[in-house]
């Protein structure tokens, strides 16, 4: 029986470099990891984080896969809320390939208020079965003098 | 001579020759309708330059401006120097 895909690495940073010079078997850098994301408190809420990388490692991936993310938010006034939506994108998985690492880069992720947020990695209902949660992040938007 | 053990969770072993560059796949808010951008990560210059201005402020706060300017400037020297006229 074919093994499922699964996710095993998802987090969240603010940038990922590659380390000069471009080869084979390139190593890569994740700058910026963290829970935490400050808003200073003259800003405005609410206030947008520009980027957001998520680096993400698949395992057993074949085939093309439809992918979302959402991203909620866990204790705003009305309890969990739905914030923003990505996707859906479709991800080709080259075969023989076991392991596979991305990088999804989410732009202009709206804030409404301080607090715990969760960004989801799901995958899409399609040919290959039933869509199906794979990942979740957590990030907390807290405001500094 | 003993296998390592197999554990039911274990991750599959990389695959064997080059892997691919990572690629970013760029996603905007769906309200946007927007279309994704997918792109092989490559170096930066304006990356590189922000990297080393915040290393080299994360260096002074722990070692001081003194010690940084000393260090920079031994490894400007090194660097400077062309191989076998280290002596």
């Amino acid at each position: 029986m074919a093994r499922r895909l699964t996710v095993q690495h998802f987090l969240a940073c603010e940038n990922v470099r590659v380390i000069s010079p471009v080869r084979p078997w390139n190593w890569y850098n994740l700058g910026g990891v963290g829970h935490r994301h400050t808003v200073v408190l003259s800003t405005e809420l609410p206030c947008v984080i520009p980027v957001m990388n998520l680096y993400t490692r698949f395992y057993h991936g074949r085939g093309s896969v439809d992918f979302e993310l959402r991203i909620w938010g866990l204790n705003g006034p009305n309890g969990r809320e739905l914030i923003e939506v990505y996707g859906p994108q479709t991800v080709f998985f080259r075969p023989n390939e076991p392991t596979r690492d991305f990088v999804f880069l989410l732009n202009r992720i709206a804030i409404p208020y301080p607090g715990l947020y969760a960004v989801r990695l799901a995958s899409l209902p399609g040919d290959r079965g039933r869509g199906v949660a794979l990942a979740t992040e957590y990030f907390e938007v807290v405001n500094v003098p | 001579m003993k296998q390592p053990r197999k554990y039911r969770n274990s991750p599959p072993a990389p695959p064997a020759g080059p892997l691919p560059p990572l690629e970013v796949i760029e996603l905007f808010p769906r309200r946007e309708a927007r279309a994704p951008v997918v792109r092989v990560l490559t170096p930066d210059p304006d990356a590189a330059r922000q990297d080393l201005e915040q290393a080299a402020a994360a260096a002074e706060s722990l070692l001081g401006r003194e010690e940084l300017v000393r260090l920079l400037q031994a490894m400007i020297s090194v660097r400077s120097t062309p191989p076998g006229d280290s002596a």
